[in-house]
């Protein structure tokens, strides 16, 4: 069953997602080659003259691109939002809730398929900003001066490694994974949150949605309030880490300064992926019994 | 298609008296098949149990056979059916003339009514 | 067992003043078509969900061959609700599909044979089709699955005539002594002749069940106006 559900639930959603994926990539392409046009030119410096039309062109790209951007986040949350509460609580619901199978599947086929396309829109989000930087760099500076850029940063990369390894226990390359898998886990959680809001404004018998958004405000400020004192301990650490450091002599250099804070603050990262696994698996599992004990179909 | 019946009597009488009405009139000749009890119930737009009741009910006063292999047929018993057209007309014939002389005619009145009547056809 | 469908003590109470369901024990045989007669708030709409595992109960227990609502009787029930329920975007081909995945005992080429008898294009849309249609399309295949139990709530209530006598028949013809249809409605005099029993609901409680030929022979009148004496405001 659990099968058929997730093949039905492909099924019914592909397209919008994979059309924002698709737009948001062409408008990556389109912002990497405003970069070649001529206005850019000018700011470094080469050709300096006025501002021309295909100038205001190359901004407006740009400024579609981060609207794109910004947009095709939520967008693709909203979309599965109300997926999850036009076929399970409106008169779909019937239909879906009546089929040979349980609540805890039909949840899952829904979480699946919505976390995979969020994950997919959070990857391309980064990776899309990731080398859009990478040419913009490359348009600013010339090959030569980004050789030498980037030959620099190699050079003194192992030592901000070490900083970052003394201070943390981890390697840059580590902490930056764990990082993105925070920003993964991050976006399922954030659509089981909301699924679980939809669920419990259905336990409401009338104003269901605005119950299930109110329900939203307030388990998201609870949340934010468990999340900011759990990771206290971690900045109270941090805290005082940096304390000692500038009271130390031991400060080897002005590196060490940059880099030690962002180490520090490792165990909060852990914290919030922790949080947010957990918080996912509960949320899942209330959606689950919401589900199944109080289901009331209008 | 479905049968017109009355809605303050029960159904499976008037099915009965529906179907009888089909073999004394040579609709269902005498050994002829008839139709299942679901293609019966659908025509007649009835529920297929009190089409069975119905069934069962003819069954036991011989008018219809059931046949192991074969269904339900007709019974070859000619008296028999001719007996029932007698009394269901014998029935009719009650009334008319029951009705006749509540009209206020007169045996011979009513006889030469139907004679007329018969005659012009 | 002969006995499908078994409420002890059923009750459904949303808060203290609205007892949708009110102690409510009967037992729906198998074989039967049986009718849901009420006036509206009668419980009967909520009867039918309790049955089909939508609504859970307050007190008491609904058995369907002796076991609670879930997806084992799910997959035995067959179920028409008063509503639209597919999905507006989808066309009637994959919903066939869809209900072909899904149901064990669904037959495509049932569903198929009788879309073709009402004139319904399997490749349109659902949007774009009438009100009517699109519930000629969920009868449809809520008839072509091989349920021991439907239940149809208001199945001819927006159908025209002549579509409604087709129906009706369909109903007749999918009657298999071992599977039971219950039909929720307000058309009575419609569908009288298709009934085997009736089961008269209000308030949540049952105020009669019994067959509709013994309703004619003590009352010697139709279970519409026999309905209308008892249900009288």
């Amino acid at each position: 069953m659990l099968g058929k559900l997730l093949k039905h639930e492909w099924r019914s959603t592909w397209k919008l997602p994979t059309a924002l994926s698709a737009f948001t990539i062409l408008m990556t392409l389109l912002g990497a080659l405003s970069f070649k046009m001529p206005m850019w030119q000018k700011l470094v410096g080469n050709n300096p003259s006025s501002v021309t039309f295909v100038d205001l062109v190359a901004v407006a790209i740009l400024i579609t691109y981060f609207i794109t951007i910004v947009v095709s986040a939520y967008a693709i949350m909203i979309y599965f939002s109300v997926r999850f509460y036009k076929n399970l609580y409106t008169d779909e619901g019937y239909l879906m809730h009546t089929l040979p199978t349980t609540p805890r599947n039909l949840i899952f086929s829904k979480t699946v398929i919505s976390s995979f396309w969020n994950v997919i829109s959070t990857t391309l989000m980064m990776a899309s900003m990731f080398w859009l930087f990478d040419v913009f760099m490359k348009t600013l500076l010339t090959e030569a001066e980004w050789k030498e850029v980037s030959a620099a940063f190699a050079g003194i990369s192992p030592s901000i490694n070490e900083i970052f390894i003394e201070y943390s226990g981890v390697s840059v390359v580590f902490a930056i994974f764990a990082y993105i898998l925070t920003l993964l886990v991050g976006s399922i959680y954030g659509m089981l949150l909301i699924y679980l809001c939809i669920c419990i404004g259905q336990l409401f018998r009338k104003h269901k949605v605005a119950a299930a958004i109110i329900a939203y405000l307030v388990v998201t400020t609870i949340i934010q309030t468990i999340t900011s004192v759990a990771v206290l301990p971690a900045t109270f650490n941090m805290m005082f880490k940096m304390e000692a450091m500038s009271e130390s002599l031991l400060i080897a250099s002005p590196m060490e300064a940059l880099v030690a804070p962002f180490a520090t603050m490792m165990p909060v990262i852990y914290i919030s992926l922790a949080l947010s696994a957990i918080l996912s698996i509960a949320a899942f599992f209330a959606c689950e019994y919401i589900t199944k004990r109080k289901l009331n179909l209008d | 298609m479905a049968w017109i019946l009355d809605s303050d009597r029960p159904i499976y009488a008037q099915l009965v008296e529906r179907i009888q009405m089909q073999i004394v009139s040579g609709h269902y000749p005498p050994g002829a098949k008839l139709p299942s009890v679901r293609e019966l119930a659908a025509e007649a737009a009835v529920n297929p149990n009190t089409m069975q009741k119905a069934f069962s009910e003819l069954e036991r006063s011989g008018l219809i056979i059931t046949q192991r292999t074969n269904g339900r047929i007709v019974t070859e018993d000619t008296e028999m059916i001719n007996n029932i057209r007698q009394s269901l007309a014998k029935e009719h014939l009650d009334l008319f003339i029951a009705k006749m002389l509540e009209l206020g005619f007169t045996k011979e009145q009513i006889i030469a009514f139907i004679e007329k009547a018969v005659q012009e056809g | 067992m002969n006995n499908l469908v078994e409420i002890q003590g059923l009750v459904k109470a949303y808060d203290a003043r609205t007892i949708a369901v009110n102690n409510l024990t009967l037992t729906i045989p198998q074989g039967k078509i049986i009718g849901l007669l009420g006036p509206n708030g009668s419980g009967k709409t909520t009867l039918i969900k309790m049955i089909n595992g939508l609504l859970a109960p307050t007190q008491g227990s609904v058995r369907i061959r002796g076991m609670e609502p879930g997806p084992e009787t799910k997959a035995l029930i067959s179920y028409l609700p008063e509503r639209t329920y597919l999905e507006n975007g989808s066309t009637v081909q994959s919903i066939v599909e869809f209900f072909a995945d899904f149901y064990a005992d669904f037959s495509t080429e049932k569903a198929y044979s009788m879309l073709a008898a009402l004139n319904i294009d399997p490749k349109a849309r659902l949007k774009t089709l009438s009100k009517g249609t699109k519930e000629k399309v969920q009868l449809i295949l809520v008839m072509s699955r091989n349920a021991q139990l439907y239940i149809l709530d208001e199945p001819i209530a927006g159908v025209d005539p002549a579509a409604r006598d087709y129906i009706l028949k369909t109903i007749i013809n999918n009657y298999n002594p071992e599977g039971t249809i219950l039909l929720s409605t307000h058309l009575i005099t419609d569908i009288e002749n298709v009934l085997d029993e009736v089961i008269f609901l209000r308030y949540g409680q049952l105020v009669l069940q019994t067959s509709v030929d013994e309703i004619r022979e003590k009352h010697g009148k139709s279970v519409d106006a026999f309905f209308r004496e008892v249900f009288a405001c």
